[in-house]
């Protein structure tokens, strides 16, 4: 499990840096891998993901979208969403998890995090940008949410397929 | 039907991978591209379906140029990749074989029987149904290539389509391309492994660091393959003609 | 791509760089916190402070600058939200926007900020090699309870180890599936679980395998780590750095 926690924030981490050209326009990744995160290794080592994801950032590996700036990407405008990413993770593996299996608790749990995410990231870059909410929502949210919401029924669909594999393997 | 014309190709990192490569390939053609690793043979192939754009220079399928009609050139030059699982897609075999046709936007009815029919031609019509992982590594390969025939492609490219198999997965995956020329496929073998295969082939290639060095018929360039880090059959070596693998 | 392989350390021969890595990641935590609260005075201490390590670590200033361009971007977004939306006296108006003078003085502070704190990590990234960081990592949360700090320095090693894996796997997932006309597709939901099924299920083969390679190796969580020193330089610059901190957040 150690090295799946490892891989998901290497994941999130090429996930921000790196566009895919899918659909109209190139996508980043980075929160469907989160959700998969939370998704697959379930709340306690989904979160140890997203935690040494932030840490490695916060020490300045250039783990973040836009190149590296360490614990002042943390501390900047866009440094909520990031922070946003564990307790998201910890939500999704708390919603999702249990013995039954249910694509609607998975899909609940994915709006769940990616709205703690925002919340987060507004909170944030209100505080940072003292631009009022109605203008951080314009700016902060809305043009990501068509987006966001495709890679949440991505992330629900792809879960699906991969979590057989992962419980066939067992758990090192 | 193909054509490369002077096509020079340099990696992000400022490495050379072609450079100045022209040739022209004739439909029904069995063309084996041999060279050490890194010599650009993967680079060349990859220029056929566009997937790596020339710096210099063009490559025509069928008089189209390829940068222009990417979907149509993907659709006529199919390629096989070096790694199988990299190239396997479907949750089951059936559909892994269907993931190229449903690209193509064709009718459900059109692709089940391209699919029905790409899976009898490698033998895996009774796996259809199976999880892909699970498959043996010469059968893997076959999945792979059916893939490629259920596009139905006038060329087939293969990149090293022996690594990591076994003697019995070589022998099926070579049967695989020896029925698939005989049906009247272009094919295209890149491999430093000269000796599987060359005694099928009609036209030997070779690359080193980027250029074209000699391109003619096997039975001449074999004598002189060891220059470039290719090792030769050792039938040759011995004196006497290439044998196959399939014999 | 690699750049990125290389994480921003930059082999050099300077004070910085045969410094302690501790005291370098305890010294961009002062800078950092005394930086949220230090005002005008004091924020010019700390950017004396920051300069000075980054003149002796011996950093070309234009590549900095260049690596920093989107977060430029992102400061000019800061200073104008703020010199807008601060309300105030206005300084300048035109039209309906109002720049007021509080607004612009609070955003200049604010990317000032910023602009220090970043500086000062990737004067930290630059100098220092990722196997120190880890061990650093390690010695800071070994008195932290519920922390593994092992596994946690594993996870970072392996976090640097996986990232150009992924690199290469995306490539070649992406070749394999254009090759069978994957951009016909134009559902961006379709085309990203393709992607990412794949993908992922060859990278638990990667991980499954790494594990076996690590333990083939004899891997265990109590090995030795590269040796952290500490020296009496290394103290004096932690002081410095600690009375630096003190005087901005004071004045």
């Amino acid at each position: 499990m150690t090295v799946y926690a490892a891989l998901m924030a290497a994941l999130t981490a090429v996930g921000a840096l790196i566009a895919i050209p899918i659909g109209p326009v190139p996508i980043v990744l980075q929160n469907l891998f989160v959700m998969l995160a939370g998704l697959l290794l379930g709340a306690r080592w989904g979160a140890a993901s997203m935690g040494v994801y932030l840490l490695a950032g916060a020490l300045g590996l250039p783990v973040f979208a836009g190149g590296s700036g360490g614990i002042g990407r943390l501390l900047g405008p866009t440094g909520g969403y990031l922070v946003g990413f564990l307790p998201a993770v910890l939500l999704i593996g708390v919603v999702s998890g249990g013995k039954t299996r249910f694509w609607m608790r998975d899909a609940i749990a994915v709006a769940g995090g990616s709205l703690v995410i925002y919340g987060f990231g507004l909170v944030w870059l209100n505080h940072i940008t003292h631009m009022g909410w109605d203008r951080a929502l314009a700016v902060g949210m809305l043009p990501f949410l068509p987006g966001d919401i495709a890679k949440g029924v991505a992330a629900v669909l792809a879960a699906r397929s991969l979590r057989p594999r992962l419980a066939w393997r067992g758990r090192p | 039907m193909i054509e490369v014309k002077q096509v020079s190709h340099r990696f992000g990192d400022g490495s050379t991978g072609l450079d100045g490569i022209s040739l022209r390939i004739a439909a029904g053609e069995f063309v084996v591209i041999a060279g050490a690793n890194g010599s650009g043979k993967t680079s060349l192939l990859r220029h056929l379906n566009g997937l790596l754009k020339p710096d210099r220079g063009s490559v025509w399928v069928d008089g189209l140029d390829v940068t222009r009609n990417l979907c149509t050139a993907r659709q006529r030059v199919g390629m096989v990749f070096q790694d199988a699982d990299s190239q396997i897609v479907g949750e089951t075999v059936a559909d892994d074989v269907a993931f190229g046709p449903q690209n193509l936007g064709l009718p459900p009815a059109e692709i089940e029987r391209r699919v029905a029919h790409a899976l009898a031609v490698v033998g895996l019509a009774g796996a259809s149904q199976k999880r892909p992982h699970l498959l043996s590594g010469g059968e893997k390969r076959r999945l792979a290539i059916a893939g490629i025939l259920a596009m139905q492609p006038k060329v087939i490219a293969f990149d090293e389509p022996f690594s990591n198999l076994d003697y019995g997965g070589v022998r099926q995956v070579l049967a695989e391309i020896v029925r698939l020329h005989t049906k009247g496929h272009t094919i295209l073998v890149a491999t430093h492994e000269l000796e599987k295969v060359i005694a099928h082939a009609g036209r030997l290639i070779i690359l080193q660091n980027g250029r074209l060095v000699h391109d003619g018929r096997p039975q001449e360039l074999l004598p002189i393959v060891e220059r470039y880090g290719i090792r030769q059959p050792w039938t040759v070596r011995m004196g006497k003609k290439v044998d196959s693998w399939l014999n | 791509m690699a750049e990125l392989t290389a994480f921003g350390y930059q082999p050099r021969q300077s004070f910085l760089h045969r410094c302690d890595a501790r005291v370098k990641i305890g010294s961009l935590l002062i800078v950092s916190s005394a930086g949220l609260y230090a005002r005008g005075w004091g924020l010019l201490v700390l950017t004396a402070a920051a300069g000075a390590a980054f003149l002796c670590g011996r950093q070309p200033l234009w590549r900095t600058l260049r690596e920093l361009r989107w977060f430029f971007i992102l400061l000019a977004a800061i200073l104008a939200s703020r010199a807008i939306f601060t309300p105030g006296r206005p300084l300048v108006q035109v039209f309906t926007v109002a720049v007021s003078s509080r607004g612009l003085v609070d955003g200049v502070l604010v990317c000032w900020r910023l602009l220090l704190i970043v500086l000062s990590a990737m004067v930290l990234a630059a100098t220092t090699r990722a196997s120190e960081i880890r061990a650093a990592v390690q010695w800071f949360f070994a008195p932290v309870p519920f922390v593994p700090e092992k596994r946690l320095g594993t996870m970072l090693g392996l976090l640097v180890r996986l990232i150009p894996l992924i690199f290469g796997r995306i490539s070649e997932v992406r070749c394999a599936q254009l090759a069978r006309c994957v951009d016909c597709r134009k559902n961006p939901i379709y085309r990203m679980r393709v992607l990412v099924v794949p993908l992922m299920e060859r990278l638990f083969d990667a991980a499954d395998e790494l594990v076996l390679a690590m333990t083939a190796r004899a891997y265990h969580e109590n090995r030795s780590g590269p040796l952290l020193q500490a020296g009496r330089s290394d103290w004096l610059v932690l002081s410095a750095i600690a009375a630096a901190g003190l005087v901005a957040v004071i004045v």
